[in-house]
């Protein structure tokens, strides 16, 4: 008999270990408030959007002194180019993956010449980058990446709500585009 | 019969030890991958390429998107100082000073992710720029549901709550590793009853 229990336990740790690390690796993918996945499902491609203004995506937990902006993109074709202005409050920028994984982050600090300029590449458009030598190589941060799709967030700080115009005006202005220089 | 007892068994045991300790990983607060400061943690790898796999399930359950490490860290409370779970009709205190860091900003939430609201419809929430300080630049933020002198963030209700303090380009998440950040006590000062 108390073999039996035995048995009945060790086959049931063996199951619940299974079932512990399929719930765990299974969460990014089924999971319904993934704002990743909301981002990729639900977002156009190639485009900024600010997240205030848009109620397809929930972003849990956001920061309620920054606003948003989100674009969306695949680099099977070609890299993307994304450019904008100088905000005189803090101010930064990820590159993630279409799982969430951040692959690149900057802020307004580590910015060329403080402006929002960066070319993400797959390694063949990179190589294609280095022959080519555009003008881009030297005033972009260029991210190389294996990644096909993901999105770029922006986040622009607002110090109190009489900045809040400004801030927008910086991601209005930002912009996210094919790059056709290569 | 016995075969199916059999199955049976192993499939409660299995279903029930699993889920449990799963959600108990990726929701305990002081969790896997975390570093823990008093109360606060914070999960600096969460946005790294090389995240374990259960801090990238706890931000897909919670719907977050992790900062990047140039961006900057946060951190997570939902206990007070004893371990004592945050409670919004609690008053509590936090004092001291932030690690270094450019901007922070500190918001409390609900459990599930909604920033706090007060009745007259302010942000529970603060940061660097809007918080007064005393001389040596530490602060003290009064949390509670009536109105009170200095940093006073109304929270009032029933539920459990969160706060997140956001450290904005810190160097405490350079390639030298987080080390000890000093951050803020969280001290309980009785509940309304």
């Amino acid at each position: 008999m108390i073999k039996r229990i035995l048995y009945f336990g060790a086959c049931g740790l063996v199951l619940a270990g299974i079932v512990h690390i399929a719930i765990i690796l299974l969460i990014p993918t089924l999971g319904k408030r993934d704002a990743a996945k909301q981002i990729v499902d639900s977002l156009p491609e190639l485009q900024f959007v600010e997240l205030s203004k848009n109620s397809a995506v929930k972003i849990a937990a956001a920061d309620p002194f920054f606003e948003l902006a989100v674009c969306r993109f695949k680099l099977q074709e070609a890299g993307v180019q994304i450019t904008g202005n100088d905000l005189p409050s803090f101010w930064s920028a990820a590159v993630y993956d279409g799982k969430g994984r951040v692959i690149y982050s900057m802020n307004d600090r580590t910015a060329i010449g403080k402006k929002l300029q960066i070319l993400v590449v797959n390694p063949i458009q990179m190589a294609a980058l280095r022959q080519l030598q555009p003008e881009e190589l030297e005033t972009s941060i260029v991210v190389e990446t294996p990644i096909q799709e993901g999105f770029i967030l922006l986040r622009a700080f607002v110090r109190d709500p009489t900045q809040k115009s400004r801030s927008e005006a910086f991601l209005n202005f930002a912009r996210c585009s094919q790059y056709t220089g290569i | 019969m016995r075969i199916l007892v059999f199955f049976l068994t192993v499939i409660a045991i299995g279903l029930t030890l699993g889920g449990v300790s799963a959600h108990l990983s990726i929701r305990q607060s002081h969790g896997i991958g975390a570093i823990n400061v008093g109360p606060w943690s914070a999960w600096p790898f969460v946005g790294g390429a090389e995240v374990d796999p259960y801090t990238s399930a706890r931000s897909a359950a919670d719907g977050t998107l992790p900062l990047g490490a140039a961006e900057g860290l946060s951190f997570e409370a939902a206990t007070d100082d004893n371990g004592t779970p945050l409670r919004q009709n609690c008053r509590y205190e936090i004092s001291g000073k932030t690690p270094i860091t450019r901007v922070w900003t500190l918001t409390a939430y609900s459990q599930d992710g909604a920033a706090l609201v007060s009745n007259i419809g302010d942000v529970a929430a603060f940061h660097s720029g809007n918080i007064v300080r005393f001389a040596d630049s530490s602060f003290i933020i009064k949390i509670d549901d009536r109105p009170s002198s200095g940093n006073w963030m109304p929270i009032s209700g029933d539920d459990d709550f969160k706060l997140i303090l956001r450290l904005y380009d810190t160097p405490i998440t350079s390639n030298s590793g987080v080390i000890d950040p000093v951050m803020p006590k969280i001290v309980p000062k009785g509940c309304a009853s």
